[in-house]
This record gives structure tokens, sequence and C-alpha cells, in this order.
């Protein structure tokens, strides 16, 4: 009986040990993701300011970063140090982009609660789809211990990042964006933060006077979400790329609607603007554009201006851009990449 | 400066440096500001004798970036050094400082020329199947992972390429446009975009080659 208990114990301990190693990985991943909801949490809740270095195509520009959450309420401020003046001031109502060199200040509502420096979304099995995650070892930023965390694409549709996460406070304090091959395209590093401590409502008003500026304000409401059967439809989009939401909005400057659809990978975005009839007070383009690493591509379908923007490589956002088609209503489940709402043609 | 420094720099640019003597070259850069910028009028000097726009060699970018990331190795986990906080910030901020004015040159480029940012490489084959309905593939190259209706397999794989010929967004038109899908976007992006908004000249057109 000594030698059959002691086999069982045994065969247990194999057990136990085999289903440690199947769940090794599993684990390794759940502790990435535990990171990353640590960093969320951290971007979200936490008061912090700071100076970062932001490194890309060549240029380096220094910003500031002010972040507040205050009885619920979250207010952030992004100030460019390095020359232009540029400044984005966001609180729960509006969005103020101030453009000092162009004497214009774009102003926009509201509508996510969200964190300007941003965060990741938790660690999904679907997003493993398109990414591979991949927690790193210890490194040593701003002379304090942090952890590497590497999110690569498994395909040339979408950029990936590596992350420096502050052990103790959770801080994001450098962060590589990444081609597929795991080039660095871009990075924020953080030359100062400080997390914690109060932040006075002055901190979040803009260094320049912009009372002589041109101030180019929404039209309009701000958004609506839209009916769920319109005339649009995605006839082709990168794998894992699903619609995530829909509004119709009015852009500054603009008296005409706009049908904006998000999609997204889990971790990418791609805005879809949707403009027309009746056609905007500009010509219609078919062309590319850029922001740093964010690429546009535009085209008219049907006589409408259709644009694609988002953070991934040109040939995604101008694939994407390529699959719109007007489509006869008909209803699907909300979220399907098969069919989007698209705006009234009339 | 010396002939050696100016050796140096060239040694610096061409890939050629030791790496002894990078790391202290990349220390200098960081001590000296008008050395960054006499580094990177070597680097446009080159280029324009050469009678081309160059990209910067890998193994020099990535020795930049690996400057950059240059910080003494983490042993093990100790104790939070009670320092007054300047002082904690004051340390790390001489090595960026390095790093910051050593990558103005390094030029860590979008490889996007017309075909170089096509990675036309295969998708790997461990995504889901997606429920999207095609149409014929677009025009030219731009076909990508084509499921057709009731397989559950991709039938192709090709990433799509950029079409050369075409015009620009207009510049206020993408700023609202990017400004706009910001507010959308997930986060990580979306802070991205805000970013490059605040930092760079918003400019419509082909990505740089």
């Amino acid at each position: 009986m000594t030698v059959r208990l002691a086999g069982a114990a045994r065969l247990g301990g194999w057990l136990l040990l085999a289903t440690a190693l199947a769940a090794a990985p599993a684990l390794a991943d759940d502790e990435a993701g535990r990171w990353l909801a640590a960093m969320n949490e951290a971007l979200a809740t936490r008061n912090y300011q700071g100076e970062f270095l932001h490194l890309a195509n060549g240029r380096v520009e220094k910003l500031r970063i002010l972040h507040r959450v205050k009885d619920g309420r979250v207010a952030e401020r992004l100030v460019n140090l390095s020359g232009n003046g540029r400044e984005i001031i966001r609180n729960d109502a509006e969005l103020q982009c101030y453009l000092p060199d162009e004497h214009k200040v774009l102003v926009e509502a509201q509508t996510e609660v969200g964190t300007m420096l941003g965060t990741l979304p938790v660690f999904e099995s679907a997003l493993e789809a398109n990414y591979r995650l991949v927690l790193g070892e210890r490194a040593m930023v701003l002379g304090r211990p942090a952890r590497v965390l590497s999110v690569n694409p498994r395909d040339g549709f979408r950029f990936g990042y590596r992350l420096w996460i502050d052990e103790e406070n959770k801080m994001p304090v450098r962060t590589d964006l990444c081609d597929s091959d795991g080039n660095m395209l871009e990075q924020v590093l953080f030359t100062r933060l400080k997390v914690g401590g109060t932040l006075a409502d002055a901190a979040f008003r803009p260094d320049v006077d912009a009372s002589a500026f041109e101030w180019v304000r929404e039209a309009g409401s701000p958004q609506k979400r839209v009916a769920d059967e319109l005339p649009w439809r995605l006839v082709q989009l990168p794998p894992g790329f699903r619609v995530n939401s829909s509004v119709e909005q009015r852009l500054p400057g603009s008296d005409h609607p706009v049908m904006h659809l998000v999609l997204s990978d889990g971790l990418a975005s791609v805005s879809v603007f949707i403009e027309g009839p009746p056609a905007p007070p500009r010509q219609a383009t078919e062309g590319q554009g850029r922001v740093g690493s964010a690429f546009a591509f535009s085209r008219v379908v049907a006589g409408h201006q259709v644009t694609a923007v988002g953070e991934v490589p040109p040939q995604t956002v101008e694939f994407i851009a390529d699959g719109v088609a007007p489509a006869k209503p008909r209803r699907l489940p909300f979220g399907s990449p098969a069919s989007m709402p698209g705006p009234p043609s009339q | 400066m010396s002939d050696i420094l100016n050796e140096q720099l060239s040694a610096l640019l061409d890939g050629e440096l030791p790496p002894e003597e990078t790391t202290l070259l990349l220390k200098r850069l960081g001590r000296e500001a008008g050395l960054a910028q006499r580094l990177a009028r070597y680097r446009l000097c080159g280029d324009v004798l050469r009678g081309e726009r160059v990209q910067p060699r890998a193994d020099f970018t990535m020795r930049v970036s690996a400057a950059i990331a240059a910080e003494p190795p983490l042993p093990a986990r100790r104790p939070a050094a009670r320092r007054p906080a300047s002082a904690r910030w004051l340390k790390p901020l001489a090595g960026l400082a390095v790093a910051a004015s050593v990558a103005v040159v390094a030029v860590l480029v979008l490889r996007l020329g017309p075909g170089a940012g096509s990675p036309a490489q295969p998708i790997a084959d461990t995504r889901e199947p997606q429920p999207v309905i095609l149409a014929s593939p677009a025009r030219g190259a731009s076909r990508a992972a084509v499921y057709p209706q009731g397989s559950g397999e991709p039938e192709s794989y090709v990433t799509p390429s950029v079409r050369p010929r075409l015009g620009v967004i207009p510049e206020g038109t993408l700023a609202n446009y990017v400004v706009a899908h910001s507010q959308l976007s997930a986060p990580l992006a979306g802070r991205s975009v805000l970013i490059h908004l605040v930092a760079d000249e918003t400019r419509g057109g082909a990505p740089a080659p």
C-alpha cells in the first residue's frame, strides 16, 4: 500500500509538473497582461507631470505632459517645449489644440473619457492572433527599475510596441513604436516624471494668449451614434480589424456631417471618415497624408470623400479605404466587419 | 576640433567606429551641443557629395538605439534609494541627453519609400479566419489576406503596396481628421498622433522616401 501511495504521489507530482509546464506560456501572458493592466490603471487614475523626448523621423522634440484626476474628472495638457508652442489641453468637455504657428485653435467636443498618454487594452486571445506579447527583462530607465514588454505584430498591417514599465509606479517611462521587423519608428522617452501630488487648475491653462487666434470649433452637436442600417460597407479589411464604433459628427470648420467609423484590431486603430453629399466646400481629394507615424489615405467613392487615418502602415489605410463601398441598406450585427453603418446618402 | 575627432565622427557615420570608441564619442556628443550639430552637417555633406539621400546604416541606427537604452545593468532588486528627487532625475538626464543629441542625426526614419515599406511577407498562420466579405481583389497589388466565404483558410497573404501616383490631403483637413481620430482611437495610438500634431508639422503628402 505504501508503495502504491508513493507511486500515486509521484504520478500526481508528474501531473502537476506537466500541468505547470503546459500552463507556462499562459502564465507568462497573464503576467504580461497584469503589467499592461497595471500600466493602464496608473495612466488613467494617477496624477502625473513629466517631460519626455519624442524621437521620430530624425527629429527630437521635447514635450511636457500633465495629467490630473480630480473628483472623477480628467484634465490633461500636452505642451511642445521645442519651439512651435503647440499645446493640446483636454478636459471632460472638450479638446483644445493650440497652434500658435498658425494662429489657430482647433476645438472638438470631448466624448471619450480616456487618457492622452494612452493605455493598452488588456491582452486578450483575440489580440494574440495579431500580436505576440513578450515580457522581457528588467532594465533601468530614469535610474529606476522597469520591465520591458514587447508587443510584436505578426504581419505588416500594423505596428508594434516595446514598453518600459516602471516597476514601482507602473508608468510607461519609455515607449517604442516598431514596425513588423522590430525596427524602431519612433520613441517616447521620459526625462523626468513625477507621479502623485496635486496639480493646480492654473497648470492646465495655455502658455499662449490665444484671444486673437482664429477659433475653429465644431459646427454642431458633438456626435451621435448612427443607425445600424446604412448604405456603406467594408468589403476588405486586414486580418483582425473590426468596426468598433461609428458616429456621425461635424469636424471643426465644417458644416457637413461626417460619418466616423473606428476600426481596431485590439491595439491599433484606424478611423474611416465618409463625407457628403452635399460635397464639402473643399475639392474632392485622392491622395495620401501623414502626421508622424499616422498615415491617411483618401479617395472618392460614389461622390463621397472617404478617408482612412490611423497609426498603421500606409498600405493598411489604403487597403481599408479601398474597401469602402456603397451598399444596399441591410441589418447586420453591430461590430461585424462585413457591414457597417454609413451616412444617409440624402 | 582635432582631426582625430573628425575621423571619429566620420567613422561613426560609416558605422566603422569600434564599440568602445562609439560609447565615448556618444558621451561626448551629449556633453557638447555643437558636436551633434556638426555630426548632422557631416552626414548631410556626405549625402550631398554622394548625390543621394542616404539611409542611415542599420548598424549605426541600432547602436544609437542601444545607446539610448544604455543604462547600467540591473543585477538584482535593491531597495529604493532615498535620494532627493532632483538627484534621482538628474543622473539619468545626462545619459538621455547623450542619446537625444545623437538621435537627432540617427534619423530613425520610417522606411516608407515606394515599395520600401511593403513587407510582402507571409502573414503568420496562427490567426483566426475573419468573417470578412471580400470583393474582387483591389487594384494592382492591393490584395491581402483574402478569405473566401465558407472557407476557414485564407487564400493568399499579400500585403498591399502603396500607389505612387497620388496627391496629398490638404493640411487643415488632415489635422481635423487626426484630432477626431485620436479621440476615438485606441488610446496608445491616439496619444501618439496627438503628440505628432503638437510636436511636428502636420504635413500632407506621400511618406518621405
